[in-house]
């Protein structure tokens, strides 16, 4: 495997300065019979160079959460700070990777030209485009499908080129929702250790949305727990197994299996608390 | 859990032999080629419709034999002055998919963009579609007389409305991950529009189009059978008024022929154009 070279970003101005936070974010949307809670009230914080994931029992509006973060949603309630600054939209610097691959790639263009877009309008020289598309795609292991389209690719190789495109922008961090949702086991399974390999090799700061709670154990650094919707979170747990991890070892640890089981019960009781209160919402 | 043992560095995967996986080109490799089945149905109308004059099911007063008519078509091709008239004929359809693409594909486009447009319009759209053009043959000759504006305005009412529509759903029915995604790169809305929007509508005013092209056809002839005063169709009226079945069938006989080729002429420009628009159908969606 060829050596890839991208320098880590470096850390922000001040290093007690997070690169993510999320300050009682709360989202509603308006519906005929008056404004629907989506998020109640969402903190944490993410540092740079962290993998942190945030899981939580399906329709905790894990997804809208995401797409506030990454500013393509208003937010109703709170802040996102990224770098100290208030975020009020989309920005550079911070990719997005969608479960979705199949729909967000541009299928009339080449994988190539897909993981090329966000580098258009950047004023880059030519070269320098190519050379940074040919480096994204040495990373996730697709350099020779480049030519091809992305709907002559499995399913595994289209999210790979998602991430690919992510890359190109060295992003200081990379929002992924659900990324590996809709590949099977195994393909899941790789797609988790490239993503820990282009992780340690780039010192992107990476937020990792997922239902999965084997995988944010495996993946992260920290995972945070959301309660059912509208959602707030009831813990935010480090998660401090060695690294680099193992599909096999790291998943046969005790520390694996506990915090796996914390994690689980967190996310069931939350589930139960919300199932019985008898909110209408 | 053996189902997930993964080594380290971590390989490529293979493209899946899915359906939606592999190449066209690779689908296409089979055993029987496409074109050997339509030939083959091509084949057996022949063969049915020599057995049903041999066996005097139809009287071959009404229909001529297939090689008889073959011959004639064969003569029609060479006279110039048939020639003429599918020119006529094309010439005709022509303007209509000119006229009615340089309107309908832009108004779609608009009203499928503007969400405000899109109810009040679609209602207008569906009520002016179930009106048959042939409705409006008596108006149109009034208007136009017996010539080429008569059937050129006949044919673009009939067309306007799939161009219109597929325009307007195409639009409609850009992926709104699609358009998020553009958004997360920091896209406004002409970016949007010209990198998402109109790429994701392509291959659905290609179906548009290729719906229009045949549907042109079919009025435009209707319209010189009906009375118009040039092209193929008049010429398959004067061989009737002269009692001659066996060039109506051989005029008929190329009239589908010249279906079939806008039909597949336009399915190629298709796939050399907008091949992602199949790879999606295809894919099932």
């Amino acid at each position: 495997m060829n050596p890839v070279t991208i320098q880590p970003h470096q850390p922000g101005p001040g290093t007690d300065t997070p690169m993510l936070a999320v300050q009682e974010l709360g989202k509603s949307y308006p519906s005929r019979k008056g404004d629907v809670l989506a998020v109640r009230s969402i903190d944490f914080a993410v540092h740079a160079g962290q993998f942190v994931s945030v899981v939580g029992p399906s329709g905790c509006g894990k997804t809208t959460l995401m797409m506030c973060i990454a500013g393509l949603l208003p937010i109703t309630t709170g802040n996102v700070m990224f770098r100290g600054e208030r975020m009020s939209g989309p920005r550079d610097g911070v990719a997005v990777v969608f479960q979705d691959y199949s729909r967000s790639l541009f299928p009339w263009l080449t994988v190539e030209k897909n993981v090329a877009l966000p580098l258009r309008d950047r004023g880059l020289p030519r070269t320098e485009i190519r050379d940074r598309v040919r480096e994204s795609l040495e990373m996730v292991g697709l350099a020779h499908a480049a030519a091809l389209h992305p709907w002559q690719l499995s399913g595994g190789m289209q999210q790979r080129v998602a991430i690919a495109r992510g890359l190109a922008v060295r992003p200081e961090m990379l929002i992924m929702d659900e990324p590996f949702a809709s590949v099977d086991a195994q393909t899941r399974a790789s797609l988790e250790d490239l993503l820990l390999k282009v992780w340690a090799e780039t010192g992107t700061t990476v937020l990792f949305v997922t239902h999965d709670i084997d995988e944010a154990v495996y993946l992260s650094d920290r995972v945070v727990v959301l309660s059912q919707g509208p959602s707030v979170v009831v813990e935010d747990l480090p998660v401090e197994l060695d690294r680099p991890r193992d599909q096999i070892a790291t998943k046969q640890t005790a520390l694996f299996g506990e915090l796996r089981e914390n994690v689980y019960s967190l996310v069931m009781a939350s589930q139960r608390r919300t199932s019985l209160s008898g909110d209408p919402h | 859990m053996s189902d997930v043992r993964v080594s380290h560095p971590v390989k490529a995967d293979v493209p899946a032999p899915s359906p939606s996986g592999v190449p066209t080109a690779a689908r296409r490799r089979g055993p029987t080629p496409d074109w050997a089945y339509g030939l083959a149905g091509i084949a057996t109308m022949f063969v049915v419709w020599e057995l049903v004059v041999r066996t005097g099911a139809v009287s071959a007063d009404s229909l001529p034999y297939p090689a008889a008519t073959m011959r004639r078509a064969g003569e029609l091709l060479v006279d110039a002055t048939f020639l003429t008239e599918v020119a006529q004929t094309l010439w005709a359809w022509l303007l209509a998919m000119l006229a009615a693409s340089a309107v309908g594909i832009p108004l779609g486009l608009t009203l499928g963009y503007f969400s405000a447009f899109y109810r009040p319009s679609s209602s207008v759209v569906h009520a002016g579609r179930s009106i048959p053009s042939s409705a409006f043959l008596p108006i149109a000759i009034l208007l136009f007389g017996l010539g080429t504006q008569m059937k050129v305005s006949l044919a673009i009412y009939a067309i306007f409305w799939p161009i219109l529509l597929n325009a307007m759903y195409g639009v409609r029915d850009t992926e709104p991950l699609m358009l998020a995604t553009g958004r997360s790169m920091g896209w406004g809305r002409t970016r949007l529009l010209t990198r998402v929007v109109l790429p994701s509508a392509a291959p659905s005013i290609a179906t548009g189009l290729r719906v229009a092209s045949s549907t042109a056809l079919i009025v435009v002839l209707s319209a010189e059978l009906l009375g118009a005063t040039s092209g193929v169709g008049t010429v398959i009226t004067t061989y009737q008024q002269a009692q001659r079945p066996d060039f109506v069938y051989a005029g008929i006989l190329l009239v589908g022929l010249l279906g079939m080729a806008l039909y597949y002429g336009f399915n190629l420009v298709e796939r050399l154009v907008v091949p992602w628009g199949q790879a999606q159908r295809e894919s099932g969606r």
